[in-house]
């Protein structure tokens, strides 16, 4: 259907509801190419979660009505058989929770995790503890022996971008992926996701509340009010917007808190 | 400056891992005074602030509050803390009003004064009236927060520690409890010891900062605002430029 060479992903009219009519998501229309750092702004509960999940495909159909169409390198993942669509979750698309304590299997130790991924995906364990190096996890060995609730946030959250980067998926989903860190890990991580993104040719889309991310790394950023997303633009475009009240008084309230 | 809260040599060791987390910490806080403690994650700053708080009993080390040595909490209730995780902090099944009142039942207050008082807090935490007669499932993230502050406020503690107050907000939300903390501790005189990750918030309020790292206090800063210029002039460890480089800022 839509095949263009470097088009990612197409979101085409997406709405999502609760069964009880609340609608969450209205109306969503966006495209993703390769190599694009794309970010999403959005204040606390204006449905940044529930559009990440839904693109993954990962909403439950029990409570969600999600219509519309997304399209994953041209194919619509809505409505792909789940031996499908496990494949392409498999292969094709990373996903990093917002909550790093429940996104690992608690009753296995981390290495055990990263070893069965490991084979699944045909990655060298070797490549895990590279990346943990790169994330200033340097007493890898002892993290590696330890069973998730023995770990701090910090921690998990480096694992589970870990996790996601091991395998080189095309397109990586990542909500809130630097919450529970501080600032100077916080910067190496997005560097590490950066460097993903412009030198294997891949796709990340970052859910924030964090403007000076934005700021600093995204080519082009969205904004996300209410469950509609109106504005999607340039970096430099974006914070001299004057499209939505709504921004306009988040990006005072940015330069405020600026120093 | 009279002091308020006054730590003298206060060290934490957990036997089990034998890790000392906190090594020989000094330090004076005056009253009415905005501090900021920062530094990288596990580097005791919580710990710190449970151990003020008297949910942690330090390993060796004095407390003092008033200059009057206190053990473990504080016996007037005179210092507070607002936990990161506030919506643990109310009760589902009960009404804010009735909320309200069971706290209000340590003071004794005239029942016509009672709620002139609940709504002189409220008002200062930017919550109208009408909040009394919800139950907390009915607010929002940044209402539960702000809720839980006109909570320990409803005593009026001489002290009261944040836990990390901005984690998860919005900057709108952010600049509005940047005011409300001020407008606090300037009506209530308030001693506030606020912990957060982001420097340039902190910044924005505080009279000093310390900046923790692996248990120890390596640097208190006082920060001077002049006219829309904040500065930072004290002399300053590596780390603390490092952190403070983070944030793109050169002190």
């Amino acid at each position: 259907m839509i095949e263009l060479s470097d088009e990612i992903l197409r979101v085409v009219e997406l709405s999502v509801s609760t069964k009880s009519n609340k609608v969450i998501l209205n109306n969503i229309n966006f495209t993703c190419k390769e190599r694009e750092f794309l970010v999403i702004i959005g204040k606390n509960g204006h449905g940044k979660t529930t559009l990440s999940l839904s693109v993954a495909n990962l909403l439950n159909k029990n409570v969600f009505n999600v219509n519309g169409k997304i399209f994953f390198k041209g194919k619509d993942i809505l409505s792909l058989s789940d031996i499908d669509l496990n494949l392409i979750r498999q292969k094709n698309i990373g996903y990093i929770p917002q909550n790093p304590f429940s996104s690992f299997n608690p009753t296995k130790k981390i290495k055990t995790q990263f070893e069965e991924q490991s084979k699944l995906k045909n990655i060298l364990l070797d490549f895990y503890i590279e990346l943990m190096k790169q994330l200033e996890l340097k007493n890898f060995e002892l993290i590696l022996n330890k069973y998730p609730f023995e770990l701090s946030g910090g921690i998990l959250q480096r694992l589970s971008a870990v996790r996601c980067l091991a395998f080189k998926p095309e397109l990586i989903i990542a909500d809130e992926p630097t919450s529970a860190l501080d600032k100077p890990v916080s910067n190496l991580l997005l560097s590490l996701f950066y460097k993903f993104v412009k030198d294997e040719k891949k796709t990340l889309i970052l859910i924030t509340q964090d403007l000076s991310i934005a700021e600093k790394f995204a080519d082009r950023i969205a904004f996300l009010n209410s469950g509609e997303m109106n504005v999607i633009l340039n970096r430099e475009q974006f914070f001299a917007s004057k499209d939505s009240i709504d921004l306009k008084i988040l990006l005072e309230a940015y330069q405020q808190l600026k120093i | 400056m009279k002091s308020i809260l006054k730590l003298e040599g206060i060290s934490f060791h957990l036997k089990k891992i034998n890790q000392t987390i906190l090594k020989d910490i000094t330090l004076e806080i005056y009253q009415s005074e905005i501090f900021g403690l920062t530094g990288e994650s596990g580097s005791g700053k919580s710990t710190l602030a449970k151990i003020i708080a008297g949910l942690e009993k330090q390993t060796s080390g004095k407390k003092y509050f008033f200059e009057k040595e206190f053990w473990g909490v504080e016996p007037e209730h005179r210092i507070q803390i607002l936990f990161q995780n506030y919506s643990a902090s109310h009760d589902p099944f009960q009404k804010i009003d009735s909320a309200f009142n069971e706290i209000l039942k340590i003071k004794k207050f005239k029942t016509e004064d009672l709620f002139r008082h609940k709504k002189e807090i409220l008002d200062l935490v930017g919550l109208s009236d009408t909040v009394l007669s919800l139950y907390p499932g009915q607010l929002s993230g940044g209402q539960l927060q702000r809720l839980a502050l006109a909570k320990l406020l409803l005593l009026k503690p001489p002290f009261l520690i944040l836990d990390e107050p901005f984690a998860s907000q919005d900057f709108v939300s952010i600049v509005n409890l940047i005011k409300i903390f001020q407008q606090v501790n300037q009506k209530l005189k308030t001693t506030f010891l606020c912990i957060s990750h982001e420097i340039p918030f902190l910044m924005k309020f505080c009279d000093r900062i310390g900046v923790m790292k692996d248990g120890e206090i390596k640097d208190i800063l006082t920060v001077e605002r002049k006219e829309n210029k904040i500065e930072i002039k004290d002399r300053h460890s590596d780390y603390t430029n490092f952190l403070f480089q983070s944030f793109g800022m050169d002190i």
